[in-house]
């Protein structure tokens, strides 16, 4: 007999391959693994979970748009939190342990991504000051919002969270990604093993790249800096499967089937991936927020935020 | 006998009237129709795919009522412009001035236009996309393509467009 995750496995492949926001969910998905050490499917709790925040992109329509596209989803610039947490069965209070911000300038289809490392101190609201990736222990995906909200000055539109998924099968699926190894890997407890270089790699490769953290001098903050390199090489792979429209029909009618939305219809998914479809990833930025001693922000990381927040794009801050 | 002879032949019949309809819808869909609004101007229309997606299946068909809507709906756009207000829902009509031109006196305006259906399981989150390229000819001979994406829901109401830069050629540059 066959099981629900092997009917939905094929779906979440289908569905990557057409939405950019959505892509996301292998940087995502990597990044549970790597906190839990191992890819356990688990079928009993949805996958992922797409959340639309708020729907203020009416106002920014007003404001902003470039002259040949009118769609009726956000225009100007909007944000999209993306978190990875590792919810599973009997483990509660699940923590973000992947997290990213995505500033979304459709205007000129760039992207930039901040990365968090996931034991930054900040404060949350309501609790004091702790470990970014509490927040999400605390008061979930949209308490973490907040916290990065608060944090950052930016307004998110929408949360993009997973818990425990199928990575590898998600990268399989795509046909592997090229992935620009930068230094030797070799790690016996991630079980990365790679020469610098360009690698085609697989999904199985792709997770012990994303895992890795005792190769670097930096340790977690290289690591986290990868998985946004991950992202963006998945990005590559899937602009380069030219898609139709029909098959974006298809895919948001999975996506919709498959994933819990919030706030969030079949069409507006739809204009989403329109959204996706124009973005080169030339255009998206991968920028590890700066960090101080004792896991602390450093004060340049108050220019990024400031530089980031009005169209992010990172016109004057020099990392 | 006779009869077991008649039911053979009525079956080849039918089944060559049914051969012969569907080829004649296909040639249909393909073939340049004329659309004339009642100031007279005129567009030539070439419908060259059409698809219905329900879920993750599709279907090269179209609602015949749905096509007619979306298709006055598109080529009323493509003649009079965005100042044919009633067309647009008004978050797009506020973006469309500059993309939707008034080509009421175009000396050739020819569309090949291709219709894609996602019907969605309410009505209003459904969507038409026409995927189209136009080729406009001025009174000067100067040849203008378009070619872009609008979307419309199935009231026939623009709620989107994508609409790449025009790409322009004059006589000169055709006969160098």
């Amino acid at each position: 007999m066959r099981s629900r995750n092997e009917h939905r496995l094929p779906h979440i492949s289908a569905m990557l391959g057409m939405v950019f926001i959505t892509f996301v969910l292998t940087l995502i998905l990597g990044a549970t693994a790597i906190t839990n050490g191992a890819v356990t499917l688990n079928n009993d709790h949805p996958v992922i979970t797409i959340t639309a925040r708020n729907a203020s992109w009416e106002q920014t329509n007003k404001n902003s748009r470039e002259s040949e596209r009118y769609l009726p989803a956000p225009s100007g610039t909007f944000f999209i939190l993306v978190e990875g947490n590792d919810q599973r069965p009997g483990v509660e209070g699940a923590r973000a342990d992947a997290l990213h911000l995505l500033g979304i300038n459709t205007s000129q289809n760039k992207v930039t991504m901040l990365d968090f490392p996931r034991d930054t101190t900040v404060a949350i609201p309501g609790h004091g000051t702790n470990k970014i990736n509490a927040a999400n222990a605390f008061g979930g995906s949209s308490l973490t919002a907040q916290t990065l909200e608060q944090l950052t000055g930016v307004k998110i539109s929408y949360i993009l969270e997973a818990n425990f998924a199928a990575f590898i099968n998600v990268v399989n699926d795509l046909g592997g990604i090229d992935i620009d190894v930068k230094v030797p890997m070799h790690d016996v407890d991630s079980g990365a093993h790679f020469d610098p270089g360009v690698k085609h790699m697989d999904g199985t490769d792709t997770l012990y790249f994303s895992r890795d953290r005792h190769g670097f001098p930096t340790g977690d903050l290289q690591r986290t800096q990868n998985q946004g390199e991950v992202l963006i090489s998945g990005l590559k792979e899937l602009r380069s499967k030219k898609k139709s429209i029909v098959s974006q029909f298809e895919s948001a009618a999975i996506i919709a089937k498959d994933i819990t939305l919030t706030n969030l219809s079949l069409k507006d998914l739809f204009f989403l991936m329109q959204i996706a479809s124009g973005i080169d990833p030339a255009n998206v930025s991968n920028v590890l927020v700066p960090w101080s001693a004792s896991n602390t922000l450093a004060p340049k990381a108050q220019d990024l935020f400031k530089d980031f927040k009005d169209n992010a794009i990172l016109d004057s801050y020099k990392p | 006998m006779r009869l077991s002879r008649f039911l053979a032949l009525f079956s080849m019949c039918l089944a060559c009237v049914l051969l012969l309809s569907s080829c004649s819808d296909v040639n249909n869909r393909k073939k340049a129709t004329t659309v004339t609004t009642p100031s007279g101007a005129e567009l030539g229309l070439r419908v060259t795919e059409v698809s219905t997606t329900s879920g993750s299946e599709t279907t090269k068909t179209l609602d015949a009522d749905l096509q007619k809507k979306i298709t006055k709906s598109f080529t009323r756009a493509l003649i009079n412009g965005a100042g044919d207000t009633t067309l647009f829902s008004t978050e797009a009509l506020s973006a469309a001035s500059t993309d939707f031109s008034n080509n009421k006196d175009a000396k050739g305006n020819d569309v090949s236009v291709s219709y894609f259906y996602m019907k969605a399981p309410e009505d209003k989150d459904s969507v038409v996309v026409a995927q189209y390229t136009q080729d406009l000819t001025s009174d000067k001979q100067d040849k203008t393509t378009h070619a872009g994406k609008i979307y419309f829901d199935t009231s026939g109401k623009i709620v989107g467009f994508s609409v790449a830069d025009p790409a322009t050629t004059t006589p000169e540059e055709v006969s160098s």
